[in-house]
């Protein structure tokens, strides 16, 4: 495809039962009823000048450029503005517009630089409107101008030209309507006004601003333009992918000079960001690049050997021969893999087809280990199935929003623009979090009850509110009796009703007010006081949840008692309402979804269930183990056994990502093979034997499925630079150990998942092509796919409340440790970091820091900046703290992006009961003033140093 | 190698493992069951020994069984009696 803008129609689409019909230029067009002139025009094929307007924003008006005759009216109203009628008559060209417009361009290029960048390189839409319209730029020379304001180069990625500018206030509009931000303003009046990000004083930096591109791509001149444009020039070509960071799953348009990569621009058709971004997807992709790349593979003997680097047959003989010696000498559940939720669906259904029908154990287990696997069981009991329920569209139509152990303005910010721009209109909001997150208040959002718990406590707030509900009669009975178990609702009803769950009682735990709890539990369940008069139905109440309601010692619990709020006020299974578990990885819905658990195979089916079973045994021709195998934690503990010796992990950081990390590294370290396949020698690789060079994403074909359960393309838009996608080198290591592998493209893999998984029936490349994109399950019931599941009916048949009893952690605080610790993320970073601390994106977040409470950081001497010793019963670390009232008294809270911190060095061992998913969100610690780094940390950096010298000469 | 991590290895591997093993899937087991003990006494031994077929390795549910159940609390035990005896 050759490098063109994406059609821009003006004004939004409106969508309306009612056509209206119009002729404009004497061509009839016929469009819903609301639409603007300028978007009928455009859509009839003539489009409508103008520098104010565009399609992602609210019609404005001020350009005076869009000008048009309508018969019957006079003057020349703004297109823009004007709404079409029935029979009326446009007129968008003539003499008379023609000299207006003409006038109108030659005022704004009095004002524009002659010498302009953008204008040279065709990408102004000033310097084109002046060159159809033939006006002349000197006619209003001499006047006074703006030419002479500097450039606000601060943000890494971006910079604004306040001489290009035209004040068309688009890049204002799109950080309010679109990302929801406010950071920009028109400062002054008249002559004066200009774009001014945050206060007089700030820079694009300084601003409140979050880097998401939307005003970059709003603007019309080369005013707001990436700095890679005017680096390498603009894009010759462009191929629609999906992104590769969180699960929202955006869609852009890598735009493409040659095989150089000039920008990401959010694709306006994609169904997840409706071109929306953020700046980990538009920006932060300069790691693809990065000179930490390791691009050719290399072994080594034992750890603290330096690397030697060999080509990949060797590496793969190597690595193949150590794998069948092993599965001789100790049986095949020795050996196991871990596949990644950063790969495609496709790599992962290989990494697991390795191991199950390869390596011949079921020990595959995935980084949704360590967050999402409560989602996985608490769904699949509840509903019968592990995925959300809605698509994001969804929420444009909830009443009430419960955002439960979530943070998405940093870790899903583009569902979170659309989140809050259904608040904005009115939407009640909830939070339940021990932090006051950004969502709790921020412009024009405040949330209508925050619930700021104790760490931990999840599970008894959620049951507080049941009580209420059913205690004062707000149950939805008609949805229960047709759609629920009534058995289990009549055991459930009867625990939740008991005295011991009152809020009231809770309290005391839960350190919630049970006044505020009540509310917020009325809220949700009615819509707040007027609501059922007004409307006659019951609120749309939709429960989107993150890592904090997952990542504890009762992390199903809590996925099942947000099931039973949701069946119990029958916010199940239509739009604006459902369970939205939201995603931590770009494809971590994907890599469960394709058998990924060691105790189950594609498509969530267990691995005892000899049916299921069977048809993989007949389609690889291999008999399968019908016992689960080792999950990541039990790995570990069994190669500490002997038991467990060889480990294979795609694209995964376990050293840094995974709990207690001296554990991690004693487990890793035990092992006879660990074979690290990734971008980078990243942590785990400190205890790695083989490093197989993995490849981007945009490196490869295949697909990624979001937290919607939608399945998109991944599109190669370069050759790998290690020289083979991550599937090619999966494929190869299988063939080195004798399976006759032969898939010549992904879309061979996606045949086979789709031949062998009932609810991807229907899943090809070139149905995805066809349809953009695809939400599971897509069969011959739902040829197109599933916006909204359990619509009538649940999978499971009838929904099924499960009694969660409160079960308090065994983390318990004491004088000793008498804090609690809660980790999570932050906008700029990425996980571990591996990819975005490779990216400009650390001027945002340097290093992790340590918020801490005003009153805890009195009582110990601490001011923000300090270093500070965190200590748990596990380890201990050193960062710098943060005092903010962010976090309640009693609460401390980090991130995890920085291996030079190395949180996971404090938290501990206990897991969800259910799935073994490791409680990161609570740990009881001490922190004190500190002089720097602790032992370990200094001891760890010359060892990390160390482990990844490689040796300058090949071996010969 | 760091000191933090001579520290955490100090033992002799299999004296050391094995023993921590036992503990850490006693504590498991346990787990499940306080979870599943609002049940009822009957239906959460069935569904923790249930729990057990359905997500842990054998060598783990193996292990367990060697051990000495003096630190399972009842309904853990009652459900590793049913697991034997399966």
């Amino acid at each position: 495809m050759g490098y063109e803008p994406q059609a821009d129609f003006g004004t939004p689409e409106v969508l309306s039962d009612t056509q209206v019909s119009l002729i404009i230029d004497g061509r009839a067009v016929t469009v819903p009823a609301g639409t603007s002139v300028m978007r009928a025009a455009a859509l009839g094929g003539g489009k409508i000048p103008s520098l104010c307007a565009t399609d992602s924003l609210a019609a404005f008006g001020s350009c005076r450029l869009c000008l048009v005759e309508i018969e019957g009216r006079g003057g020349t109203p703004a297109s823009c503005t004007t709404p079409v009628s029935e029979g009326m008559a446009v007129r968008t060209t003539g003499e008379r517009i023609d000299r207006l417009r003409k006038g109108v361009i030659e005022l704004y290029l009095s004002d524009h630089p002659a010498d302009c960048a953008a204008c040279a390189r065709g990408d102004c839409e000033v310097a084109a409107l002046a060159l159809d319209l033939g006006a002349d730029p000197a006619r209003h020379s001499g006047g006074e101008t703006h030419l002479e304001v500097p450039t606000d180069c601060s943000n890494p990625y971006f910079d604004f030209d306040p001489a290009a500018c035209v004040v068309c206030s688009r890049c204002v509009r799109a950080c309010d309507e679109v990302q929801g931000t406010f950071a920009l303003t028109i400062e002054g009046r008249g002559f004066k006004s200009k774009v001014s990000a945050g206060a007089a004083d700030d820079s694009f930096l300084s601003s409140e601003c979050v880097s998401c591109g939307a005003c970059v791509q709003a603007c019309p001149t080369g005013a707001l333009r990436e700095k890679a444009v005017a680096e390498i020039g603009l894009p010759t070509s462009s191929t629609v992918t999906t992104c590769a960071y969180c699960g929202v799953g955006c869609t852009f348009r890598a735009e493409m000079k040659g095989e150089q990569l000039v920008r990401m621009v959010p694709w306006k058709d994609g169904k997840a960001n409706h071109g929306h971004s953020c700046v980990k997807g538009r920006f932060a992709w300069g790691y693809a690049n990065h000179r930490d790349r390791i691009l050719e593979p290399m072994i080594r003997d034992s750890v603290d050997q330096p690397w030697r680097v060999v080509g990949w047959s060797e590496a793969l003989a190597y690595t193949a021969e150590r794998l069948n010696t092993i599965k001789a000498q100790h049986g095949a559940r020795a050996l196991g893999g871990i596949t990644s939720s950063r790969c495609t669906n496709e790599e992962t259904f290989l990494v697991q087809k390795l191991v199950r029908a390869g390596f011949g154990s079921n020990n595959v287990d995935t980084c949704a280990r360590v967050c999402h696997s409560p989602t996985g069981y608490g769904l699949k009991t509840t509903f019968g199935t592990s995925a959300g329920t809605q698509d994001f569209d969804s929420v444009d139509e909830a009443d009430v929003i419960l955002v439960i152990g979530a943070n998405p303005t940093d870790a899903h910010p583009v569902f979170a623009s659309r989140m809050k721009r259904r608040l904005r209109k009115g939407a009640k909001l909830i939070v339940i979090d021990p932090r006051r997150i950004d969502l709790v208040r921020m412009p024009h959002v405040e949330a209508a009850h925050h619930l700021p718990l104790q760490p931990g406590t999840n599970v008894a707030v959620l049951t507080a509110m049941a009580h209420v509900i059913v205690t004062e009669g707000l149950a939805d009975a008609a949805f229960i009796a047709e759609r629920c178990d009534t058995d289990a609702y009549a055991d459930w009803a009867a625990f939740v009703s008991e005295p011991r769950h009152s809020p009231e009682v809770l309290e005391a735990v839960t350190r919630v007010p049970a006044a505020d709890l009540r509310a917020a539990a009325r809220l949700y369940a009615t819509g707040g006081p007027g609501w059922a008069s007004a409307q006659r139905k019951r609120p749309n109440g939709a429960i989107y949840y993150g890592l904090g309601v997952t990542e504890h010692s009762q992390g199903s619990s809590t996925v099942m008692a947000i099931a039973n709020l949701a069946m119990v006020t029958g916010n199940i299974g239509r739009r604006g309402v459902g369970v939205n578990p939201l995603r931590g990885q770009n494809n971590v819905q994907g890599a469960c979804d394709m058998g990924s658990f060691p105790h189950e195979l594609s498509g969530y089916r267990h691995i005892s269930d000899a049916a299921t079973r069977g048809l993989f045994e007949a389609d690889w021709g291999v008999a399968l183990d019908a016992e689960p195998g080792l999950r990541i934690p039990n790995m570990l503990d069994a190669a500490l056994d002997g038991s467990f010796r060889a480990l294979y992990i795609q694209g995964e950081d376990i050293l840094q990502s995974d709990p207690n990390t001296h554990h991690v590294a004693a487990g890793l370290k035990a092992m006879e093979l660990v074979i690290v396949h990734d971008l980078f020698l990243n942590e785990t690789a400190n205890y790695a034997h083989v490093f197989l060079p993995g490849s981007t994403f945009l490196e490869k074909d295949g697909t990624f499925t979001n937290a919607e359960r939608r399945i998109q393309p991944v599109r190669k838009v370069m050759q790998p630079a290690n020289g083979f996608a991550d599937w090619e080198v999966t494929q190869e290591l299988a063939r080195a150990m004798g399976l006759g592998w032969n898939y010549a493209h992904p879309s061979e893999i996606m045949d086979e998942i789709a031949r062998l998984t009932p609810t991807f029936a229907g899943v090809s490349f070139a149905a995805l092509d066809a349809a953009g994109s695809l939400q599971w399950p897509v069969n011959a019931a739902h040829p197109d796919g599933t916006r909204i599941m359990h619509e009538d009916g649940f999978v499971r048949g009838k929904g099924r409340f499960v009694v969660t009893d409160y079960v308090p952690t065994d983390e318990k605080t004491g004088p000793r440790f008498p804090l609690l610790l809660t980790t999570g993320r932050i906008l700029s970073h990425y996980n571990v970091g591996a990819q975005t601390r490779r990216t400009a994106n650390t001027v945002w977040h340097p290093e992790d820091l340590l918020e801490i409470h005003p009153t805890d950081a009195e009582n110990r001497g601490l001011k923000s900046g300090d270093w500070v010793r965190l200590a748990s019963r596990t380890g201990e670390t050193t960062l710098r703290a943060e005092v903010t009232e962010r976090v309640a008294p009693g609460v401390v809270y980090t991130t995890f992006h920085h291996p030079a911190t190395q949180a996971n060095v404090v938290t501990t061992e206990f897991s969800d009961w259910a799935t073994n998913c490791p409680e990161y969100k609570v740990t009881a610690v001490q922190i004190s003033p500190s002089n720097g780094p602790t032992e370990w940390q200094e001891d760890y950096a010359s060892w990390s140093e160390k482990s990844r010298r490689i040796a300058a000469e090949p071996a010969e | 190698m760091p000191a933090g991590l001579k520290r955490a290895a100090g033992l002799p591997r299999n004296q050391r493992n094995s023993a921590m093993n036992i503990a850490q899937l006693t504590y498991m087991a346990n787990q499940i069951a306080r979870n599943l003990a609002a049940q009822g006494a009957d239906k959460a031994v069935a569904a923790t020994a249930q729990h057990i077929t359905d997500f842990w390795d054998p060598r783990m549910t193996a292990q367990l069984l060697a051990a000495s159940d003096a630190a399972l609390d009842p309904i853990a035990r009652a459900a590793l009696v049913r697991l034997r005896k399966a």
